[in-house]
């Protein structure tokens, strides 16, 4: 279904359910429990958004809702403002301060991120606690005046359907986000952020996108708040049990899809509110963290993942009736500056610490050409291909195309045509083979909008990439379940993917069979007919030789020998290297 | 600014580090040491107040004695919830993610607990030393906080010889470092981790004792303590005790000074800020390699 009409019909049904519940229920306390379920729905959403889809766990989920309740009151006490204006202000600031969280991701990932979204929470309830005019530790009453507008009976019925039309846009937009080149890009990062980068995706602003969204849908669900209850006190909107809630319902439902947290939601918070009424408000707290502990050791996917994983055994069947495309011709066949090399790198030098890995290396590559690169182990090979592929940063300078690579991300360094493979393969792994190559098809092989559906018309130019590298049968797979030498395979139909001028591959064939690495020799000669030049980081040297037009000899950081294959294997200095005196 | 309540504010701050030291040294062990994100400490350190509150109140125990008796108790169930934790996600290889949300649930669910047991009012103990105070000139010294004080710097200083100097405590420092190659001098790491993380949930127990003689307890307390146990161990370069008492010093200083001059409700937001700040610009820790 269109996301438009997905949202249209959402929101309808959200109005609809609204108004005939206002119409048939009398009873108030209906509204509050279903204002509090759907609470739930988009602070579960929200979160998911960012702890699902990006993999980012935010412990904050309060602080966020308590920004959103905090605005409304602040804004009340200034202007008496109109609750539509509350809920933007509530959500711009929650977004605001979800940005700010955003830039955090930049030194902290996994646990450290999380925990400091706890200690995010906690230095804004000290200042919240402490900030006389909104009320202080003593809290702050917000008082709706007037008979309740647009013909509802209460104020109740009014909030609720309110809360109705936000959890639809919120569901809305997380369904839209997991469909579009955004989502594709979060789940790439979600797999492998590094991986991620180097197959095109901005990780950086696909993050701040994540969490502004994320911090800005639970400050709107918190801005109406203060109107629901009069009265708002910082332990109130602070409470753990909205940090815990809003992550437990994803959990429990299943992280992967949209869906997973508006069914958690359901779920739980209906569970929630009828133990309130029937036992006590604290055994149903205890509920929430028990049923977190049990879903998170016995069914870490949640409901929705025994459903997605029958779905997937399904869809693994071979993909017939395709018609096999060969791939495009690459957008490099010929350079107009082709007399001038692709890659010159000179001077490159990195040092980690007392430790010169790299100590004024010069390399240059020509557009087309074919270079082995070899020397011992540590003798700086990958750290030379991670200087070029950007995810270090080294002295002196590289220039690809004509353009001195210096300031940018790796991510801009793919899109100008350097790709490169892992040494260790770096697969997305909740994704299938066909799906890893969507990522740079859909980042680094032409800019697509980051707000459009993904439409799959990739899936034919990924299918001839895996015909190409001989992995067409296993389109479906997941990729973690792949052998070994698949797994190669598709770290460099990956790279492929990409549209490259200058493929990197990092030891692509360590560890395999003689058979097998013949396999990879030929995906890797083929790029020559395409024009792409190919630096191959080896330790064989009879696929080195097969292969190379030059060859580059680094020694302890040092470049010692550079030139065809027979000068440089005859050259004494060299000689020394591999043998010894 | 005058003299004593300079100085007062300083010896308080040592004191208060000395408890710091007994809250966060269970998280050197198992969030720098074993590499187990145990968001749940602090509640298990609320627990250990209650264990103490309840030999208080029923049997007249001292909260300290009751502490060292009761710790095996807590050693075994950190035993138990390590194992837990081993075979639900490290044996599976699952993301530490899901390890943290595990524990997230933990903490929840025993504060929950606690208030099903014991309500939501504050409890404290009585024994003879909490309301004497010591006077050295202008200086206070309150037992109150220098008990706790003392306490702490003899558990995490045999801590600290226990590590270093016999076999198990090296082989929990090696098993942070490269658990292949302890298993390669035939040590077994998921034994050598259960039992390190049992002895950090004991030092949770202890701390929580101590805590119950320096402030009345209630069940949700433990939160205003994540941040705190999280960002001395993080301050402290991770993993090391003697980098723990630094990270305490620098905290307990800070806090009091805080609450001195600023006034007592904005000191939670010291330890949480300095926790942001480390982890956003100082991730190795100030004592760091």
């Amino acid at each position: 279904m269109r996301t438009s009409s997905f949202t249209a019909i959402a929101l309808c049904a959200a109005l609809i359910v609204a108004g005939t519940t206002a119409a048939l229920v009398k009873n108030d306390y209906f509204f509050s429990a279903s204002y509090t379920v759907l609470q739930f729905v988009v602070l579960a959403t929200a979160w998911n958004l960012l702890g699902g889809f990006t993999g980012y766990v935010n412990f904050g989920s309060a602080a966020f809702f308590a920004l959103g309740a905090y605005s409304s009151i602040v804004l009340d006490k200034l202007l008496g403002a109109p609750i539509a204006l509350s809920i933007l202000a509530g959500t711009a600031v929650a977004g605001l301060v979800g940005v700010g969280m955003g830039y955090l991701t930049l030194r902290l990932r996994g646990v450290f991120f999380a925990i400091a979204t706890l200690a995010l929470a906690e230095v804004l309830f000290t200042f919240v606690v402490n900030w006389d005019y909104a009320g202080g530790a003593r809290g702050a009453y917000v008082v709706l005046q007037g008979p309740p507008p647009l013909g509802f009976r209460s104020y109740v019925q009014f909030l609720f359907a309110i809360m109705a039309l936000m959890a639809a846009f919120a569901v809305s937009v997380a369904r839209f986000v997991q469909v579009s080149t955004l989502g594709r890009g979060l789940a790439a990062i979600r797999d492998d952020e590094v991986a991620a980068e180097c197959s095109g995706v901005p990780t950086l602003r696909l993050k701040l996108i994540s969490t502004a969204a994320s911090g800005g849908l639970m400050g709107m669900a918190g801005a109406t708040f203060p109107y629901f209850l009069s009265y708002v006190e910082p332990h109130g909107v602070f409470s753990l049990s909205y940090a815990v809630n809003s992550i437990a319902m994803p959990l429990i439902g299943g992280m992967y899809d949209w869906a997973g947290p508006l069914l958690g939601a359901l779920l739980l918070g209906g569970l929630q509110q009828a133990l309130q009424v029937n036992v006590s408000a604290d055994w149903n707290l205890f509920l929430v963290g028990a049923l977190l502990v049990v879903f998170v050791t016995a069914a870490p996917d949640g409901i929705m993942g025994w459903t997605l994983r029958r779905g997937r055994t399904a869809s693994r069947r071979p993909l017939g009736g395709h018609h096999f495309k060969t791939a495009p011709a690459c957008r490099s066949m010929v350079s107009p500056l082709a007399s001038a090399p692709l890659l010159i790198a000179q001077g490159v030098t990195k040092r980690f610490g007392g430790f010169v890995a790299l100590d004024g290396v010069d390399l240059s590559v020509g557009a087309g050409e074919r270079v082995g690169l070899i020397g011992p182990n540590g003798s700086g090979k990958s750290t030379l291909v991670n200087c070029i592929a950007g995810t270090l940063r080294g002295a002196g300078s590289i220039r690809f195309d004509g353009r001195d690579l210096a300031s940018l991300a790796p991510h801009r360094r793919i899109r100008l045509g350097i790709a490169r493979s892992f040494q260790i393969p770096r697969p997305f792994a909740s994704m299938s083979a066909l799906d890893n190559l969507r990522i740079p098809l859909l980042y680094a092989a032409r800019a697509h909008p980051l707000l459009q559906r993904s439409r799959g018309q990739e899936t034919e130019e990924a299918l001839g990439i895996l015909r190409q590298v001989g992995l067409e049968a296993k389109a479906g797979h997941l990729s973690r379940e792949l052998t070994q030498v698949d797994m190669r395979k598709l770290e460099l139909a990956r790279a492929i993917a990409s549209r490259p001028k200058l493929l990197i591959a990092d030891e692509a064939m360590a560890g395999l069979s003689p058979a097998e690495v013949d396999e990879i020799l030929a995906i890797l000669l083929e790029m020559k007919g395409r024009g792409v030049a190919v630096i191959l980081i080896e330790h064989m040297m009879r696929a080195v030789l097969r292969f190379s037009e030059r060859i580059a000899v680094l020694v302890a950081g040092r470049k010692i020998a550079d030139g065809p294959p027979e000068t440089v294997l005859r050259d004494p200095a060299v000689e020394r290297a591999y043998l010894g005196q | 600014m005058s003299g004593p309540l300079l100085a007062n504010a300083l010896v308080s701050g040592l004191l208060l580090a000395g408890f710091y030291a007994a809250v966060s040294v269970g998280i050197s062990i198992s969030f720098g040491m074993l590499d187990v994100v145990n968001i749940a400490h602090p509640a298990f350190i609320v627990l250990g107040s209650y264990a103490a509150c309840v030999a208080n109140a029923s049997l007249g125990a001292d909260p300290v004695l009751s502490a060292i008796v009761l710790s095996p108790a807590f050693f075994a169930l950190g035993v138990f919830l390590y194992g837990l934790y081993y075979a639900s996600f490290e044996r599976r290889g699952r993301e530490p993610l899901r390890g943290l949300a595990f524990f997230f649930g933990i903490l929840f669910v025993t504060e929950v607990a606690l208030i099903l047991a014991f309500g939501v009012d504050y409890r404290s103990v009585t024994t003879r030393y909490i309301d004497t105070t010591l006077r050295f000139g202008a200086v206070d010294l309150p037992l109150r906080l220098f008990v706790p004080f003392a306490v702490s710097l003899a558990m995490t200083l045999s801590l600290q010889i226990f590590l270093s100097r016999t076999f198990f405590g090296r082989a929990v420092l090696a098993v942070g470092q490269d658990q292949l190659a302890l298993q390669l001098m035939g040590v077994d790491p998921v034994r050598i981790k259960r039992i390190a993380f049992g002895l950090s949930i004991a030092t949770a127990g202890v701390a929580g004792a101590l805590l119950v003689v320096i402030q009345p307890v209630q069940p949700s307390l433990g939160r205003e303590y994540i941040g705190l146990v999280f960002a001395i161990p993080v301050l402290g370069g991770m993993g090391s005790i003697a980098g723990t008492l630094a990270g305490a010093a620098i905290l307990g200083i800070a806090t009091s000074f805080t609450a001195t001059f600023f006034g007592p409700s904005w000191a939670p937001a010291v330890s949480f800020g300095v926790l942001l700040f480390a982890l956003a610009f100082r991730p190795s820790g100030l004592f760091g390699r």
